[in-house]
């Protein structure tokens, strides 16, 4: 994935990636474990913004990881 | 007061820092403007900032972007610990008095305490002090301890004063032990026509980590530059010879450095060391990082070498681009 993409976005892609291994729903709320322990707040809100503005450059697992930071 | 949210990693620093929303940063004995990827994002980040300290036993790449230099100590003038790789804490006694005229923590504390937050201690000893306190696995250490035995493998606590030589005899801390898959999780970096060679960064024995301490020391008689080593199939393709000038360019950027053609390397795969500031091989590696600690990734950078030719240096950047180009479609 291109530098140019947002580090947010390349970072949970590949926590999500990490995770692959898990079923879904078990992968879903790991990422949103990892997220929500380990991420700046300001990381977190822009994680929220970019995936409310467009989710084409995401992995499924993190969208729906990132619903369940909201 | 600390936030109980976690905070930036510092890559994530660099990249609030150019968006405006991590304005001050305190660089103790550290030197990222060498050592960290993407210098130019570094260096952005660096000019972005409203208030850059550092603090150093020498004026380094950072402290070139530094509002506020603070002088550092050598380990010969400090009087403390120093916990190494096998959890073992050792003392560490001054044999002179700080060339400075005060110490480093005693730095740190009036500053804390000149923005609102007395720290005030006697001796560093009150300072483990506080650390036994705050910290189960240094509960039975202090200064006093440490003289009596010489040296300590934390955890040392109630259950283990003599401090701990093997960890995890019988069991775990959570019990038994978790086995947890770690499946591979392959970079993003791709070698292409454009950068079609991997870079991997190293160092070597003379010289520490970006070379501020040992590049001042008469180390550099063993290792005067960083060489960019390449297999002689690849020099040969490019036109290579040892000893020649080249330039190292990547997405993020480019440097020039002298070739030592060597099987060393396989084909495919050239490698440099980043102790020297005039070579700044980090200016080349990407912010690719691993997907837990945001470790970057120094090891795989997709790259382009071509010879420097001297006509090149004294063209433009466009002009090196359309040259580099030329050369790959040749």
């Amino acid at each position: 994935m291109s530098l140019n993409v947002p580090a947010e976005i390349r970072m949970i892609n590949s926590i999500a990636t990490h995770f692959g291994y898990l079923h879904t729903e078990q992968a879903v709320a790991a990422v949103a474990d990892h997220v929500r322990r380990f991420w700046d707040p300001r990381m977190k809100r822009r994680l929220l913004l970019l995936v409310a503005s467009d989710t084409r450059d995401l992995d499924p697992v993190a969208v729906a990881a990132a619903g369940l930071l909201r | 007061m600390l936030l109980p949210e976690p905070g930036l990693r510092i890559p994530n620093m660099f990249d609030a820092a150019i968006e405006g929303t991590f304005r001050g940063l305190f660089v103790h004995g550290e030197d990222i403007a060498q050592s960290d990827p993407n210098v130019q994002h570094v260096l952005a980040a660096l000019g972005a900032m409203e208030l850059v300290v550092v603090q150093d036993l020498f004026i380094n790449e950072t402290a070139k972007f530094a509002h506020v230099f603070l002088p550092g100590a050598s380990f010969l003038e400090k009087d403390g610990t120093f916990t190494n790789a096998e959890r073992r804490i050792n003392r560490v006694r001054a044999v002179m008095k700080p060339k400075n005229g005060m110490h480093e923590w005693d730095i740190v504390c009036r500053i804390a305490t000149a923005m609102g937050y007395p720290m005030r201690y006697d001796h560093p000893g009150q300072i483990m002090d506080e650390i036994a306190a705050l910290t189960p696995t240094f509960a039975g250490v202090s200064f006093e301890r440490l003289d009596e035995v010489g040296s300590i493998q934390w955890p040392c606590d109630d259950d283990a004063p003599q401090g701990t030589p093997i960890m995890h005899v019988d069991a775990f801390t959570r019990g038994l032990g978790r086995f947890v898959p770690t499946p591979f999780v392959p970079t993003d970096e791709r070698s292409t026509r454009r950068y079609p060679l991997i870079l991997t960064t190293g160092r070597i024995l003379s010289q520490y980590n970006v070379g501020a301490q040992t590049r001042r020391t008469a180390n550099i008689a063993w290792h005067q530059e960083d060489l960019l080593e390449i297999h002689p199939h690849d020099a040969e393709d490019r036109g290579i010879t040892d000893g020649d000038e080249v330039t190292l360019a990547s997405r993020v950027g480019r440097t020039k450095l002298r070739a030592k053609v060597s099987d060393r390397m396989p084909t495919g795969v050239v490698y440099t060391t980043f102790h020297y500031p005039v070579t700044g091989a980090n200016v080349v590696t990407t912010e690719n990082s691993d997907w837990a600690t945001n470790c970057p990734e120094y090891k795989v950078t997709a790259v382009q070498v071509a010879l420097a030719h001297p006509v090149i240096r004294e063209l433009d950047e466009r002009a090196v681009d359309n040259v580099l180009a030329a050369e790959l479609v040749d």
